[in-house]
């Protein structure tokens, strides 16, 4: 029994805790796709996109006239502009490519920073945008700069933090898409997959609580298979034998001693018992004898 | 003891070398069993004196369980004289604790004395029990109560002798 309940912890405690060793290790960073989810749909040689009063500016890397037209008609419909409203303006970087830096900076600041912090893509300055603390600010002044150059635009975070609770609309008009995890969990939300078409709608984040049902309810199965085998087997200091005395001080005992202790304090009669038990059978026998020869 | 009923049987035609053998096999665990309910040495033998008697002259033979039966009939027997003596010579706890002493032989474990802390119920149902080696149900219909209560009883009783042993240095 105590065994099997040793064994049924262990296979408890390694089946919660295997699965999870990974994700507590990456507890504050999600998934690209996740990341990505509320991110602009933009092809590979587009930079960004943004309006300056009824304009839509279009950031293209190395354009050509046949690809202007292309991105030309593509956005028009998109944005329900006429073509002569679309400008087209040459960059540097791929909005795809500012996407994956902009991830990659991400899990750095969610494993390694612990002040406030804030991450976006900034359309048309064509880089991304970070805000961090005062006390951080040079550090990743320095390092992402020799990492990524002219590619990270990095800033203290005081005038950022009101960007927090933009809304959707209101990203897309001050052109800077402001990804930090409160907003991007927040816009998730917000949204219906539905408007996300495609590979979005599979990567819909589930809510973190979700796991926290199976887990409070498997931890509370090992502490109470614990309870049960810690009080079937905890050792005690020392017993007491059937004979009267004290094993020894480092001798241990569990339940099952204590039982073995008071089956073997087995008491005995006296020798003579015997002796009188016959005695009185004889004479039963020989007063009903009597009785049965009596007349 | 196995060939118990086979025992009974031979008692029953009046063979005293299978009641001696009867004897030896359960003097241990029926004197324990009746020491404990009457705490006192000499009670427990005129106890145990009248149980084999009783099963020298009419063994059961045709019951279901003779070794349950033996065992209802030493509680019986036991509870009897208990109330008898506490009729007529109005004794108390310290008087039976003090004979106990004089006795020497009671307390002379401090596994007994563990034992001797418990409630008398929970006493007899361990050491019917464990001594005794009757089933639970067993122990249930002898004494008249749920099974559900000797199994409870008995976990509980367990329970504290490992305590009482283990906090005994």
């Amino acid at each position: 029994m105590r065994k099997l309940l040793g064994l049924l912890v262990l296979w408890l405690t390694l089946a919660l805790v295997i699965p999870a060793l990974p994700v507590s290790a990456n507890a504050e960073i999600m998934s690209f796709e996740v990341y990505t989810i509320n991110i602009a749909n933009h092809p590979d040689d587009v930079g960004g996109a943004f309006f300056t009063g009824n304009n839509l500016c279009l950031m293209v890397l190395n354009p050509t006239t046949a690809r202007n037209e292309q991105l030309r008609t593509q956005y028009g419909a998109k944005y329900a502009v006429s073509l002569d409203q679309i400008t087209i303006i040459p960059c540097k970087y791929s909005y795809n490519e500012l996407v994956r830096t902009s991830y990659e900076i991400y899990v750095i600041l969610s494993s390694s920073d612990n002040q406030p912090w804030a991450i976006g893509i900034s359309e048309n300055t064509n880089c991304v945008e970070i805000s961090v603390a005062e006390q951080s600010y040079a550090y990743y002044f320095l390092s992402f700069s020799q990492q990524y150059g002219d590619k990270v635009h990095v800033r203290i975070n005081t005038p950022f933090i009101a960007e927090y609770g933009l809304s959707s609309s209101d990203q897309f008009t001050s052109n800077t898409t402001v990804l930090s995890p409160n907003t991007i969990a927040q816009s998730s939300r917000d949204i219906p997959p539905a408007e996300y078409p495609g590979n979005n709608t599979q990567n819909y984040p589930m809510p973190n609580s979700s796991l926290l049902i199976p887990w409070v309810m498997g931890v509370s199965i090992i502490a109470a298979l614990s309870f049960l085998y810690w009080r079937d087997a905890r050792p005690v200091r020392a017993l007491n034998t059937a004979r009267g005395t004290i094993s020894s001080a480092l001798v241990l005992s569990s339940r099952q001693q204590t039982i073995m202790a008071v089956k073997n304090s087995v008491e005995q009669p006296s020798h003579n018992l015997y002796r009188s038990i016959i005695e009185d059978i004889d004479k039963r026998e020989k007063f009903s004898s009597y009785n049965d020869q009596k007349p | 003891m196995n060939d118990l009923p086979q025992l009974l049987t031979r008692i029953r035609q009046g063979d005293k070398a299978a009641f001696e053998e009867f004897y030896e096999g359960m003097k241990k665990p029926l004197y324990t069993v009746v020491l404990r309910i009457t705490r006192n040495v000499q009670l427990s033998e005129d106890v145990l004196q009248e149980l084999f008697v009783k099963i020298y002259f009419s063994p059961p033979t045709n019951v279901t369980s003779p070794r349950a039966y033996i065992y209802r009939m030493a509680h019986n027997l036991a509870v009897d004289t208990i109330r008898k003596q506490r009729e007529y010579v109005e004794l108390n706890e310290s008087d039976i604790t003090l004979q106990c002493n004089q006795n020497n032989t009671l307390y002379e474990s401090g596994v007994e004395k563990a034992i001797m802390t418990l409630p008398e119920r929970e006493r007899t149902i361990v050491t019917m029990r464990l001594n005794g080696d009757l089933k639970f149900r067993e122990i249930a219909q002898i004494l008249t109560i749920p099974l559900g209560t000797v199994l409870w009883s008995y976990r509980k009783a367990i329970g504290k002798l490992q305590t009482i042993l283990g906090d005994t240095i």
